[in-house]
């Protein structure tokens, strides 16, 4: 967490001095390697620790979400060259990189499910929304680029964030592509449910906000795809519905907290 | 004083005066041979819109006055008012911080390096070796500055800011369409700039078609009259505004409905126009970025002024070249002094074992050949001591004095070996 801290603070350093600078592109660029390095170390640990992959509990598959968000980050930071990617990245891997810390990453119980088909549901949906993140990254840089260029503001955001088409193809990209790797994640599901050992009715909210989070998401993938949605409206409708996905899951978990979700 | 460098630049020549001096190319090979002719081992004239330098090297006194006369000649003046005199490590800092752009008018600007290459391909008979490898690590210098400073990025004049608005909104601009309502020339150079880059000018459009006709043609695109402009902004990428009409020509009631065919693609409207040519709320259409004259001057500003924060890094690389041309330079003056003095001492050496051998005919081939290598031997080792010392010399920052010193205690390039016989040896003879 240290690391992304720093990759973040290394790439605010031109929107801050507005010096370009290409050792701040190279800093940023060695620190989000490192940083995501680290996270796959630790992802590693986990595994060799508790013979599981991290896709089991809460903490564990929250940690896997922030390094999928954080390898997609550092993706776009080597391909767009601009360290102002990692100003959105960062806070969305860190986030529940945050919240994985604070549900603790204690070892699975023993009913706890596996095998296969769980693994592959699980690994297939974190993609799926590791890529709504990145849809989200985009949507929010998107904005604050449109806004400076619309009202003519040549400073720092005008000439450190990425060009504007180039972040809503990378939004419709991350959407399109995402979602049918999250109904692959759904589809898994179902076919791990049926042969799960307990009931899905204990796992009603989890079932329940997965099929919320993949109307949602579908949804937007949709309106891009067909064209009805462009520009601002689709990076405004894009943080929106990432809010009702985020703020739902942390509603349910808050809420029922004692049940036992992911 | 080994390189000298007398010049004059938009510092301390205004404009009036640096037209007259400006020599054209086929006017340098003469004035650089006439400089050299005067002593020297070697010169380069740069010539640019903002600065004239003559560099020497191992100048005479005649030779510097010569290029103070010519530049005289050409101003109608005496010119040392106007001009600036620089040696040694001082002009080789100079032209790196030249070729690097760092003494530019606009900062960091690129098209210097391109003229300091043309200054030595044209002087390049006369340039000699030191200036040659000068010139060389310069440009080397100002490709560093660029490739790892950003202090050549951004737009430097008002037709380049057209590029880094539009590449703010679309990216690449490989394949993207404009169109020029107007023939001012304003609105071509921006053209010219973004053509550049990759974007095609597919219609210029004039209240009259037939004045648009000419720069059509020039520009491989279709000529319209304004009406027919109107719906095409739903079709185009960039739209340049640049006509000699008093009041705004594109009115939100004229394009409005072509903006909205566009579905939210993005229209970079650039209204360089004075009047404008763009009514204001054409700019609050969704899919349309306005930008007039001033906030092209902004971005401009703004570039430069960011320009500032690269000076340091380049500063640092113009200093790591010049240390690297004035270590080479260093050496290379201690390796003239080692040449020049086996060079003598070798030819003492032929002398005397001529003159030893004529006496000794008695001896055979091989006695002979024998007398040969073992004078040869003892010079080579008499040498070595001294040829390392002074080597090493080179990297400790004595080397001028100590060449001095081998050349005053040989005599080197003054007397020949016979003179340095004795009153006894010329009597044998």
């Amino acid at each position: 967490m240290a690391l992304y801290g720093g990759t973040a603070a290394v790439a605010a350093v031109p929107l801050l001095r507005s010096q370009r600078g290409l050792r701040v592109r190279r800093a940023t660029a060695v620190l989000a390697v490192l940083a995501a390095a680290a996270h796959f170390v630790a992802l590693l640990v986990f595994a060799a620790v508790y013979r599981v992959l991290p896709l089991v509990g809460l903490g564990p598959t929250l940690a896997t979400l922030a390094f999928m968000v954080a390898l997609l980050g550092v993706g776009l930071l080597l391909q767009t060259r601009e360290p102002a990617v990692m100003l959105v990245t960062v806070p969305l891997a860190v986030g529940p990189l945050g919240l994985a810390v604070v549900a603790g990453f204690e070892a699975p119980s023993a009913g706890a499910s596996s095998g296969a088909w769980f693994l592959l549901h699980a690994a297939a949906s974190l993609f799926g929304l590791a890529l709504l993140g990145v849809a989200v990254g985009a949507a929010a840089l998107y904005l604050g680029q449109h806004r400076v260029l619309k009202e003519r503001q040549f400073g720092v955001i005008f000439q450190f964030f990425p060009p504007l088409e180039q972040l809503d193809r990378l939004n419709l990209r991350a959407l399109v592509v995402g979602f049918p790797i999250l109904t692959v994640g759904i589809a898994l599901a179902v076919v791990f449910a049926g042969r799960a050992l307990e009931p899905v009715a204990t796992l009603r909210y989890h079932v329940g906000w997965g099929f919320f989070a993949w109307a949602v998401f579908g949804g937007l993938a949709l309106a891009r795809a067909k064209g009805w949605l462009w520009g601002r409206a689709a990076a405004r409708v894009s943080l929106l519905g990432f809010g009702m996905i985020a703020g739902t899951f942390l509603v349910l978990r808050l809420a029922f907290g004692s049940l036992r979700f992911l | 004083m080994s390189i000298a460098l007398v010049g004059f630049n938009h510092r301390t020549a205004p404009v009036e005066l640096r037209e007259r001096l400006a020599w054209r190319d086929h006017e340098v090979a003469g004035v650089v041979e006439d400089i050299v002719a005067r002593g020297g081992s070697g010169a380069v004239l740069l010539s640019t819109c903002n600065r004239v330098e003559f560099y020497v090297a191992d100048p005479t006194a005649e030779a510097l006055r010569r290029v103070w006369e010519r530049a005289g000649e050409r101003l109608g003046t005496a010119p040392q008012a106007y001009g600036y005199c620089k040696a040694d490590r001082e002009a080789v800092r100079h032209l790196f911080r030249v070729a690097a752009g760092l003494d530019s008018l606009v900062l960091g600007e690129s098209q210097i390096q391109g003229q300091v290459r043309r200054a030595l391909e044209l002087s390049r008979p006369r340039a000699g070796m030191v200036l040659e490898r000068l010139f060389q690590l310069a440009l080397r210098a100002g490709g560093r500055v660029r490739a790892e400073t950003t202090l050549g990025s951004g737009a430097a004049s008002v037709p380049s800011a057209s590029v880094d608005l539009a590449r703010k909104i679309f990216g690449a601009l490989e394949g993207r369409r404009a169109m020029v309502l107007g023939t001012g020339e304003m609105a071509e150079l921006a053209l010219a700039c973004l053509a550049d880059e990759g974007v095609r000018c597919v219609l210029v459009a004039h209240r009259h078609v037939e004045r648009a006709r000419e720069m059509a043609e020039r520009l491989g695109a279709r000529a319209i009259g304004f009406d027919d402009a109107w719906p095409l902004f739903s079709e185009v990428d960039i739209v340049i505004c640049s006509t000699a009409a008093p009041h705004a020509v594109v009115t939100r009631e004229r394009v409005g409905e072509a903006v909205a065919r566009r579905h939210g693609r993005p229209l970079c409207l650039l209204d360089i126009a004075v009047p404008r040519d763009v009514a204001p709320d054409v700019g609050e259409l969704e899919a349309v970025f306005l930008y007039d004259i001033d906030d092209l001057q902004g971005v401009v500003e703004w570039s430069l002024a960011s320009r500032e924060f690269e000076v340091g890094d380049a500063e640092r690389i113009v200093a790591e070249e010049v240390g690297a041309f004035w270590e080479w330079y260093r050496g290379r003056r201690m390796v003239d002094a080692i040449r020049a003095l086996r060079e003598h001492l070798e030819a003492v050496r032929r002398a005397e074992v001529e003159r030893a051998l004529r006496k000794f005919r008695h001896l055979d081939p091989g006695d002979r050949e024998r007398i040969e290598y073992l004078t040869k031997v003892l010079l080579n080792k008499f040498l070595h001591g001294p040829t390392t010392r002074l080597r090493h010399a080179a990297g400790n920052g004595r080397e001028e004095a100590i060449a001095e010193a081998v050349r005053y205690l040989f005599g080197l390039g003054e007397a020949p070996a016979e003179t340095l016989r004795t009153e006894g040896e010329r009597d044998d003879s």
